[in-house]
């Protein structure tokens, strides 16, 4: 209980001029009698005279007082419920991950539905000077509405609200509260979600949170993995990994098309809570070929969308590798390795798969990966300071692409060039690359990476080193290899997952055009490298993006195990040991205003009627 | 008796149950005339009342003989005397007495009264009161049936104003009155003013006190049921009153004392007292309620 607008309380004040005009008898009836003589005897009675004794019996007065005591009441518009106090800004937080679209039954409400009920709810609760904004939140949280207490601008956001098929990621939902609450301090937020959210939280709360979930949801079974290995023979095996929800119990006929035709299908029975992997064996090549993995459940399924997934495969081909004319040397080691072919031209082609060169001068921006040779990339120019020096290898990074098997103890290093003295391993860092070999002398070798490409610079001439007569050296080419046919997709392909598009070459500064699976078509420009970059694909489906004259088929799928399972989290563990429970419905405040209101109005039209009634009339 | 003439304050079946009645005095204030009601000594009506011994002088036509010639002695035969009672009627005609039909119900009930005066054979003389400004309105004594229309014709021309209190009234109608017998007053008896003195002056004047107090339905059970401003028909004077719960109790009670302490004047004097609601109908107060109480037989 509490009031939104105490403030009014100072209309209680208009009691002491109600009674004072009451009893200056305003508007007392006159009536005639014979003789005031016996009136004067009665009101010498000292029950008449009593203090208060006159209140008891004016009723039109307690009516008048009644009327009063509930308007000043209904001004401070009190609520019951809620918190106790009046919250002045209350953020909506709307789940609307790929699970909200799930459904109980056929036909029945999702449960994003039921969020934005109860999201409308709330927003209809709000008090005067209460104002709410609404952040829907998937993989990613964006605010739909700012704080506000127009119901109209809100519910519209609410209303606007539509499932994204990606998982939940609450953290960055929380993160964007806590950012808004630097601006507009508030004391509580409110978190609808069905509970398909991770039960750990690396976030300290800076307000209180109320987590209400909303839909028990029902069962489910989708696709939850999906990648492809190249097999024997120059076949692909797809692997497709299904999980059913601990509702689901039944089968499940798994499909597989390339392009349109569909080439293999399996049904699998499926009991709750229950992982089964499914492989499909492709034979042929062609060009790109675009896969489709779809389920078809004989039981009720939930969620539509983790139904189906796309694999783009690229046909089997030789990996093109550049080697510079001054590293001819290192050719022979590289042309050792199958289904490899070295390019021979005196300049790094563009569709070069990998490159090995000692000149920076040879960066190609559609080389996806590149390794080069006693060079130092330019952002690190200044962290080294030449002069010849006998290095010696202390440590390396055995998880680096390049560095898998590779053995580097005991190679000495005469470098060139060592790491000032007032800089350090953190330094390099801060330039966005990572040391995967440390010598006494500082980094020997640098990696960068990125969406598209990766990059490593060995800042010493191995010729200068004892590295070639090791077998560390032709094991690391190798690892050069294998990176740059992974990259190009020459030896496997994962399912592509909704969230964001992965990188697309174009041409640098020019536009391409992307329609999405619900025919929604946008246009995006090519970046200064060539590639086009964070095109969203929050449905699944196939993203078509025109580049020129070239269309690209780019499918998006679900993926993710925590959605196709259902699981509900009731608990979120959040830092410092904190827990946050769904605590059934947040506790609105509902005004009761209109009631109070409403009395009034009754007090009213019974003080008039009984004012109005007729002298004599009460018997 | 002859049917008097059809009038406004007694309808006939009323008259004829009038005739038949008679007033009953308390105590035998009467004057020397001759008249249809009996005096304590002796006299020459044909009731007999005692003997005595025959003194020297005395009229030998009331010796009873047969007496004599029993016991040899004369013996004088004593017989009551008839002699006139004078009732004399005072209306309150003040400004009180306008509401609620007191004074209408006021007119017949002294009308009725007069009646019965008359048709007794007594001398009967009214006077009404109501302005202290002016002098009573006053009905001559009359006497016999004769007087009837001159009665309802005085009453008939009675009408209600002024502020005269009803212990001033009588006082003033007594200033002119001369005659022993029977004082009716009819009022409301609303009044602040002492009653002692006139009712003792009444005693003094060899009248006999009755009182008849009128008193409207809404003196009964004011409607009090909200905050009200009284006003005074007579005086103009306001009062306000704030309804609480024990007000109509205490004003009842008031009300009651009041009438109780009139009552106690009046029976203290060797009258009598009735108080009737002017809703009631002069059957009702007269012929039933002063026969009741044996003002009347």
């Amino acid at each position: 209980m509490g009031f939104h607008l105490p403030a009014y309380a100072w209309l209680f004040a208009l009691v002491a001029p109600l009674v004072l005009l009451y009893f200056l008898k305003l508007r007392r009836p006159s009536i005639n009698v014979s003789s005031l003589v016996l009136w004067r005897r009665v009101l010498d009675d000292h029950r008449v005279n009593a203090p208060f004794q006159r209140f008891r019996r004016s009723l039109l007065l307690w009516l008048q007082l009644a009327g009063l005591c509930l308007l000043a009441l209904a001004a401070m518009q009190p609520f019951f419920g809620g918190a106790g106090d009046s919250v002045a800004r209350r953020p909506i937080l709307i789940d609307c991950s790929a699970s909200m679209a799930a459904r109980e039954k056929d036909g029945g409400p999702t449960r994003l539905d039921l969020a934005k009920a109860r999201a409308k709810a709330l927003v209809d609760a709000l008090g005067p000077g209460q104002e709410a904004s609404v952040v829907a939140f998937a993989s990613r949280a964006r605010r739909v509405a700012d704080f506000t207490s127009d119901r109209r601008r809100l519910f519209d956001a609410i209303d606007g609200i539509t499932v994204e098929d990606e998982p939940s990621d609450v953290v960055d939902a929380l993160r964007l509260a806590a950012a808004l609450a630097q601006r507009e301090p508030f004391r509580s937020v409110t978190l609808l979600s069905d509970g398909n959210v991770p039960p750990d939280a690396d976030f300290a709360l800076p307000f209180e949170l109320d987590y209400e979930l909303v839909g028990p949801g029902g069962a489910n079974v989708g696709i939850v993995d999906l990648n492809a290995a190249r097999g024997e023979g120059g076949g692909w095996e797809v692997f497709v990994r299904v999980v059913a929800s601990a509702d689901y119990r039944g089968a499940v006929l798994a499909r597989l098309a390339v392009g349109d035709d569909v080439v293999a299908d399996e049904t699998i029975a499926m009991n709750p809570n229950e992982t089964r992997d499914v492989v499909f064996r492709l034979q042929g090549s062609g060009d790109r070929l675009p896969l489709r993995v779809s389920l078809e459940p004989d039981a009720f399924d939930a969620m539509p969308s983790d139904d189906v997934a796309y694999l783009s495969l690229t046909p089997p081909r030789e990996l093109r590798l550049w080697v510079a004319p001054a590293l001819e040397w290192i050719a022979p080691y590289l042309a050792e390795q199958s289904r490899v072919v070295v390019i021979e031209s005196p300049i790094p082609p563009v569709d070069a798969d990998a490159i090995v060169s000692n000149r920076l001068s040879d960066e190609r921006a559609g080389v996806r990966v590149a390794l080069f040779v006693d060079a130092v990339p330019e952002r690190a120019a200044s962290l080294f300071i030449d002069g010849a020096i006998d290095l010696e290898i202390v440590d390396w990074e055995r998880d680096d692409a390049l560095l898998h098997h590779v053995d580097l103890r005991d190679v000495l290093v005469s470098g060139q060039r060592s790491v000032a003295p007032s800089r350090s391993v953190a330094d390099f860092e801060v330039l966005g690359f990572q040391a995967t070999i440390e010598s006494s002398g500082g980094p020997l070798m640098l990696a960068e990476r990125a969406p598209d490409r990766a990059r490593w610079y060995l800042v010493f001439d191995p010729l200068r080193s004892t590295m070639p007569y090791r077998l560390a050296f032709p094991i690391l080419l190798a690892n050069l290899v294998r990176t740059a046919e992974r990259e190009a997709g020459l030896l496997g392909a994962v399912g592509g997952r909704t969230g964001v598009l992965p990188p697309l070459r174009g041409v640098a500064g020019e536009p391409c055009t992307v329609t999405a699976p619900s025919g929604r078509t946008w246009r995006v420009v090519a970046g200064s490298d060539g590639l086009v970059t964070g095109i969203p694909a929050t449905r699944v489906g196939r993203y078509d993006v025109a580049i020129g004259d070239e269309r690209r088929s780019v499918g998006a799928s679900l993926l993710d195990r925590r959605e196709t399972s259902m699981v509900r989290v009731r608990e979120i563990q959040f830092r410092e040991s904190l827990r946050v429970v769904a605590d059934g419905a947040t506790r609105t405040e509902r005004p009761l205003w209109p009631w109070l209101a409403a009395l009034a109005l009754v007090a009213s039209l019974a003080e008039w009627w009984f004012y109005q009634r007729r002298p004599g009339g009460r018997q | 008796m002859p049917e008097a003439p059809p009038n406004a304050l007694l309808g006939p079946s009323t008259l004829r149950r009038l005739a038949a009645r008679r007033i009953v005095a308390r105590r035998r204030f009467t004057n020397r005339h001759q008249g249809a009601n009996l005096a304590g000594r002796g006299g020459s009506s044909t009731e007999f009342s005692d003997y005595r011994d025959y003194s020297p002088g005395d009229d030998p036509r009331f010796v009873d003989w047969n007496v004599f010639a029993r016991l040899r002695r004369p013996y004088l035969k004593l017989y009551r005397v008839e002699e006139e009672m004078h009732v004399v009627v005072l209306i309150d005609a003040s400004g009180s007495m306008a509401s609620e039909a007191k004074l209408d119900r006021a007119r017949e009930v002294a009308a009725a009264f007069g009646v019965l005066a008359l048709g007794g054979g007594e001398r009967l003389s009214a006077w009404a009161f109501g302005a202290a400004a002016h002098p009573p309105l006053a009905l001559r004594p009359r006497r016999g049936r004769t007087g009837v229309p001159h009665l309802l014709r005085f009453l008939d021309g009675i009408e209600a104003g002024g502020d005269c209190p009803v212990e001033s009234g009588i006082e003033r109608i007594l200033a002119g009155h001369r005659g022993r017998g029977i004082a009716l007053v009819v009022s409301d008896f609303l009044t602040a003013g002492d009653l002692t003195r006139p009712l003792n002056a009444l005693h003094a004047a060899g009248l006999e006190p009755l009182g008849v107090q009128l008193l409207g339905p809404t003196e009964f059970e004011p409607d009090v049921g909200r905050d009200v401003r009284l006003v005074d028909v007579e005086t103009a004077a306001r009062l306000d009153v704030s309804s609480v719960p024990e007000l109509l109790g205490i004003y009842r009670a008031t009300r009651d004392a009041h009438t109780a302490e009139v009552r106690a004047m009046f029976e203290g004097r060797g009258g009598r007292f009735l108080r009737a609601g002017s809703s009631e109908s002069v059957d009702d107060i007269v012929l039933r309620e002063m026969v009741r109480r044996g003002w009347i037989r």
